[in-house]
Order: structure tokens, then C-alpha cells, then sequence
């Protein structure tokens, strides 16, 4: 009698022990799987046509900002989570293992929500132009994922506690290029180049002084004697003084940011969707 | 936040503690009696050690070299100068124009044009080819290189005579207009590191300390897009004697000669364009929209698709879907990127995705207009599948870890069962369950129960 009592009771035992101690029991997940299932949240792989289904979504010359939507990413997880299944049984262990694993996966301190996608003859012109990404509430987003999908598609995913709400596109640094003045920039006429300040309050932004550009043939800029013409006008207006305030040496490097042209950087806003119905 | 504006430290010049070249390093070591009496001697010991500094000369290392601007391709550069970044920031300053001119750089940029000045092939040679006194060299007769301006040239520790290097052929004209005077050259160059580096938030923000190349030639804009712009870092190591001079008048030097052999580094091509196509020109050009990613101008904040115009509004679009059965049929499908915050249910909730054993448990079924199903949740799941299928990797790993936690979960239920039908505390101290194990043994009213 005590026998059959006892079967019965492990019978039972062995069926709700299973799920209430699989968490005990469990071993920790392979870094190698916590890596690639990472990997994929951030939608590595996932081939672009899943990504966006209508090109129609995209036009040419177009940015798109969205929100990710963590059903689909857990959804996808479930399916890569699935494999090597092979009853029922374990179907409620591997659905607990993988919540269990979410946080880790998905990156619970700075959860990546919003992203972009630009499609533009930027992405193949300036491969290496800086984002800079804040929210609505004005914190910065880290980016958790930059990619270049095509030629022509970037695809940037932020990572922080809100969406993206304003993007600052702007050229890469080392790109500071030079040159002399050109209508777009200044208006001022072209063959001169307007100096600007190396020290004081006023370091780098544009004085009142021009100087004419001395061309040998051609475009060809006589260069010595274009640094030897910015001396005096800078000295004149004080704008290379030393902490003393008498003029400091011109060289290749004050002549270098003589000769800068500005980079330029483009805000776009993500313009609140029209109230919906 | 500062990557709009971020602060660059400039350098004059960043010249290398040790010039490339062969050196003769000699520690002679004298032995001396110093004092008048005894036997007087004098003996040196002498250390000689030959020691090559290796830079780059006839050509660059792709590690060192940085961006190039204007990048290859179309853009609007008039009025700028083109220019190379080096990654190595002492490469500039590493090798002379002529002796003793330290810190005048050897590299400039040249600039060349369809239109004026058409660039010169670049050329297939090797190392010998740079100077007719060297064994093998093929330099023509009516071309000048660096073994004419210099004599000493001969390849280095490391380099040999049948090195490739790619070369251009300059015409002395166009030599006399475009190349840099030497006293141009020093203002052409310079050093700078970038300070306030953005790395946390953008990874290709690199704190980057560089040398910089510039040419002396300004870039014009053609509105017609013909004029092809080619530019080429070119090495100017000794030939100072060929620079322009003040009045660009004819170099004795090259008195001789028609054109000047020079050693292309790196070289690209860029046509300059209306203004349209500059960086802040793509963003403000009419044609460029930006917005929430829909189908639709407005996108309602409803849960799940109910009229078809609502469902574009939010992101879905209809696609060809195989059923199942065999059937074909149109459903919903929207991917990951959608226009606005979606709910989810909690992981353990109902239609939670975890929980799904198939694809099929995740279709939605639109009841209210459309009738047609929502497959995007299915498809994800799918989609999950087939790419952790391909990855051999993860699916052994996973598999793997699968197998390991079964066997752990049996291992562990199996425990559990023994002790509750023994009626023991399974956490209890094992000499305590022993002992209770004998007390059942021998417990009479248990021992009478058991089958004889």
C-alpha cells in the first residue's frame, strides 16, 4: 500500500518539479547563443525585404524614422530559440529559459527602441559622417547598431529610455577641408579668403578681414605668399595674440585654420505623427 | 555632446624622432692607463651596429592612409582644396626635398584636370626605374626622376631594385605650373589630433591624431559635370632642384628633359558639380522627405489593422501568403520598424511569443474589416528558424545547452521524487536522511508491509 502511494506521489512530483526547479537546475545559456540571439535582436541578418516589405516605404531621397517592435524581435527569438526541440515537454522549459534570458539579450540597461533608416546619395558620399541622436526629453541616444544596408541605405538603431526625436547628420571632422571663399558660403566674392580668429574670445570665428588670394596660374594658389599676407591683418585686428597680447608666430598650423572650410551639419527632426483617429 | 563642433588641436609639424634611413650607430669604448707610470696603453673597443629606419617611400601602407577629399565621385567642391589624411602623423616629415630642409614635408598633393592639364597614366615600374644609374632601369632618356636630382638614391634597408612602384610622367609644363614651390611646401602640411572624441556614443568617431596633405590647387565647380578632376599624392623626396621656382622660369635642372618621373602613393578621381550636391544639399533638396516610416501621411495610433487605409497608417503592407493548406490568400505583414510604440504582451500573457510551439500560433486574425490575417509575428518567428538553422554554430551550441538542461532537470526530478516517496526533507543533511532511511528500514509497521 505505502509502495503505490509513493509511486503515485513521485509520478506527480517528477511532473511539477520539473518546471518549478528547471530554473534551479538549468545551466547558464552558451555565450556563444547569448551572442548570436544579441546579434539578431539588433536585426543582423534579417534580410532587407523582412526589414522593410515595400520599397514604396522608402523612396529614393527619403529618411524614415520607426520604433522597433519588440513583439516582432521577441517573436523572431522564439523562432531562433526553437531549434533542437524535440517534445512538448520542453516547449514551457525553453519558453522560460529565453524570457529568463531577455534582459541579457536585448540589453536591459539601454534598451535599443527607435532607429532610422536614411536612404540617400549621402550614405555613399559621406560613408563616415557623424550622427548625433537625442530624445524628446533632450538626452543623448547612444547608437547600438549603424550599418550601411545598400550603396544608398543606412540603417541606425539608438539605444536609450525614449525614441528618437531630433538627429544631427553632420560631416566627419577629419573632412574639414580647406579652401578659399566661395558665394555659398560667405557671398563674398571668390579669389578672396575671409580670415578668421585663432585666439582670444573670438577663436575662430570670421573677422571683417579679407585678403586677396594670389593665384600663379591657373587655380594654382602661390601659397607662401597668401600665409605671408595674413600676418598683418591678423595682427592688426589682435586675433593671434598670446596670453600677453603681442602676436604669436604664424605657422603651417594657424595658416591651416586660415584655410578651413566649415563642415557642414543638417538637423532633422522626427515630425510628430498627425493625431491618429 | 559636441560632435557638430569638436575641438581639433593643430600642429605646425610633427616631426619623427628618427628620420627613415639607413643610420651607423658606433660606441668605440677606449681602455687607458691614466696615470704616467706603468705600462702606458691605449686600446678601443669599438660596437658598430647598422640600423634602418623603415618608412614608407615608394609606396603607402593602407594602414596609414586616412581619408581622402573630395571623396571619389560626384560632389560640389569648388573654391576647396583637395586634400589626404595620414593615419601615421609623422609621414609627412619622415624623408626631405633636399638635405637639411627638416620639416618641410616630401609628399604633396598635385591636382590634375580633363580639361587643362589632363592627369598622366599612372604607370606600372619598378624602384630601379627611378633613376638611369641603376642596374636594370628603364627611365627614358627625356625623363627626369630623383636619380637625377639626387645622385645618392639607391633603395634603402628592406627596398629593392625590383620593387614595383607606380609612377606618373609629368610633362615639364605642367610640372613648372601645378607642383608646389618649395617654399610652399611647408604651409601644405600639417599635424592635428581631435580632442573632444564623441566615441561613446558613435563608434566611428575615432580620436584620431593625423597628418594632414593639401594641395595648392584650387577645385572649380563645371555645372555640365565633364571636367574630371584627378588628384595624386606624389612623393618629392630630393627633388628640390625641380621645384618651381619664385618666377616660375625653367629649372636648370630640368633643362634637359621633358618630363618629370614622379612616385604616385595614392590617387582618385572626383567630379565637382552644382551646389545641390553638397552634404547639407542632399537634406535640403526639395525632393527629400523624412517622417514616420508608413504608407500613409498620417499614422492613427490603433492597435491592429481595421480598414485597410489604417493599416498602411501603420506601417502594414499586404503580401502573397501560402497558407498552410495549400491555399494562397493576401495578409498583413509589417516588419520590425514601425512608426509608433506598439503594445506587447507580457512574457507568461497569452499570445506571448515564447510560448509559441509553430509559426501558426503566432497569425493574428483580424476580425473587424479586413478579414485578413496579420502575419508579420509569423513570419519573425519563421524567419528566427531558418537563420538560427543556417548558423551551424549556434544551432550546436543551442542544441547542445538543450541536451544539458533536460538532463539536469531529470537529474534534479528524480532526486526530488526519491525524497518526497520517502517522505524525507530533500534539503536535509544527508546523515539525517540516512538515518531516517535506516529508521524506515527497520520501522516494524514498514517492515510488515513488505512483500515476503
Amino acid at each position: 500500500m505505502k509502495r503505490l502511494r509513493a509511486r503515485t506521489h513521485a509520478v506527480h512530483a517528477l511532473q511539477a518539479h520539473r518546471l518549478a526547479n528547471a530554473a534551479a537546475t538549468r545551466p547558464p545559456l552558451p555565450p556563444a547563443v547569448v551572442a548570436a540571439l544579441s546579434a539578431w535582436w539588433l536585426l543582423n541578418d534579417v534580410p532587407l525585404p523582412a526589414l522593410v516589405p515595400d520599397p514604396q516605404l522608402l523612396p529614393p531621397e527619403s529618411m524614415r524614422f520607426f520604433v522597433l517592435d519588440r513583439l516582432w524581435q521577441r517573436s523572431f527569438a522564439a523562432g531562433a530559440f526553437s531549434v533542437g526541440r524535440s517534445s512538448s515537454d520542453q516547449l514551457a522549459v525553453d519558453a522560460q529559459a529565453l524570457v529568463a534570458a531577455l534582459p541579457a539579450i536585448a540589453g536591459a540597461a539601454s534598451p535599443v527602441v527607435s532607429g532610422l533608416l536614411l536612404r540617400s546619395g549621402v550614405v555613399k558620399g559621406w560613408p563616415t559622417m557623424r550622427i548625433a541622436a537625442t530624445a524628446a526629453d533632450g538626452s543623448a541616444l547612444a547608437i547600438a547598431r549603424r550599418a550601411a544596408l545598400t550603396d544608398t541605405l543606412l540603417l541606425v538603431l539608438f539605444a536609450g529610455t525614449g525614441s528618437v526625436a531630433t538627429v544631427v547628420f553632420s560631416e566627419p571632422p577629419e573632412s574639414v577641408h580647406f579652401g578659399v571663399d566661395s558665394a555659398e558660403d560667405t557671398g563674398a566674392p571668390t579669389g578672396t579668403k575671409t580670415l578668421r580668429a585663432i585666439t582670444g574670445s573670438r577663436a575662430g570665428s570670421p573677422l571683417a578681414a579679407t585678403v586677396p588670394v594670389p593665384l600663379r596660374s591657373g587655380t594654382v594658389i602661390d601659397v607662401a605668399a597668401l600665409a605671408a599676407s595674413m600676418t598683418a591683418p591678423l595682427n592688426a585686428a589682435g586675433a593671434n595674440d598670446d596670453a600677453g597680447g603681442s602676436p604669436r608666430p604664424f605657422t603651417a598650423r594657424e595658416f591651416a585654420v586660415e584655410m578651413i572650410k566649415g563642415v557642414q551639419s543638417v538637423t532633422v527632426s522626427n515630425a510628430a505623427p498627425a493625431g491618429g483617429r | 555632446m559636441s560632435t557638430s563642433d569638436p575641438s581639433v588641436q593643430f600642429y605646425a609639424f610633427d616631426i619623427p624622432a628618427l628620420q627613415a634611413g639607413s643610420y651607423d650607430l658606433a660606441v668605440t669604448h677606449h681602455a687607458k692607463n691614466l696615470s704616467p707610470q706603468g705600462h702606458q696603453f691605449d686600446e678601443a673597443y669599438v660596437f658598430a651596429r647598422k640600423i634602418a629606419v623603415r618608412g614608407d617611400r615608394f609606396a603607402l601602407d593602407p594602414a596609414h592612409l586616412g581619408a581622402v577629399f573630395p571623396p571619389s565621385g560626384r560632389g560640389e567642391f569648388g573654391q576647396c582644396l583637395p586634400h589626404v589624411t595620414l593615419l601615421r602623423p609623422t609621414l609627412p616629415w619622415e624623408r626631405e626635398i633636399a638635405q637639411d630642409t627638416l620639416g618641410t614635408p616630401w609628399l604633396a598633393v598635385l591636382l590634375f584636370d580633363s580639361q587643362t592639364h589632363p592627369a598622366p597614366k599612372i604607370q606600372a615600374a619598378t624602384v630601379a626605374d627611378l633613376s638611369r644609374t641603376l642596374t636594370g632601369s628603364k627611365l627614358p632618356a627625356t625623363t627626369a626622376s630623383y636619380g637625377d636630382a639626387e645622385p645618392s638614391f639607391a633603395p634603402e634597408y628592406g627596398e629593392s631594385l625590383s620593387d614595383p612602384v607606380r609612377v606618373i610622367d609629368v610633362d615639364r609644363a605642367a610640372f613648372a605650373q601645378l607642383a608646389p614651390r618649395a617654399a610652399d611646401l611647408p604651409w601644405l602640411a600639417h599635424a592635428r589630433q581631435l580632442i573632444e572624441a564623441n566615441a561613446a556614443t558613435d563608434p566611428l568617431d575615432d580620436p584620431g591624431h593625423v597628418a594632414l596633405v593639401v594641395g595648392n590647387r584650387l577645385v572649380e565647380s563645371d555645372p555640365t559635370g565633364q571636367r574630371t578632376y584627378t588628384a595624386h599624392l606624389v612623393s618629392l623626396e630630393g627633388l628640390r632642384a625641380f621645384l618651381p621656382s619664385a618666377d616660375d622660369a625653367l629649372r636648370p635642372a630640368l633643362a634637359q628633359y621633358t618630363a618629370v618621373r614622379l612616385v604616385t602613393l595614392t590617387a582618385w578621381t572626383f567630379v565637382s558639380v552644382d551646389p545641390a550636391e553638397t552634404f547639407a544639399g542632399y537634406f535640403d533638396a526639395a525632393g527629400f522627405t523624412s517622417g514616420p516610416l508608413t504608407l500613409a501621411a498620417a499614422a492613427p495610433a490603433q492597435p491592429s489593422p481595421t480598414t485597410a487605409g489604417d493599416a498602411f497608417a501603420q506601417g502594414y503592407v499586404a503580401v502573397d501568403h501560402h497558407t498552410r493548406l495549400g491555399e494562397r490568400t493576401a495578409s498583413w505583414y509589417r516588419g520590425p520598424f514601425v512608426p509608433y510604440a506598439v503594445a506587447e504582451p507580457q512574457p507568461g500573457a497569452s499570445g506571448a511569443p515564447e510560448a509559441a510551439s509553430n509559426p501558426d500560433a503566432l497569425l493574428r486574425y483580424d476580425d473587424a474589416d479586413t478579414g485578413m490575417f496579420d502575419a508579420s509575428y509569423a513570419a519573425a518567428w519563421q524567419l528566427g528558424r531558418l537563420l538560427a538553422l543556417r548558423d551551424t554554430a549556434y544551432s550546436q551550441a543551442l542544441y547542445g545547452w538543450k541536451r544539458q538542461a533536460a538532463d539536469a532537470a531529470a537529474i534534479s526530478a528524480l532526486h526530488a521524487a526519491a525524497t518526497a516517496s520517502l517522505e524525507i526533507d530533500p534539503h536535509a543533511d544527508p546523515q539525517e536522511i540516512i538515518a531516517s532511511l535506516i529508521a524506515q528500514l527497520y520501522d516494524p509497521a514498514t517492515l510488515g508491509a513488505h512483500p515476503q
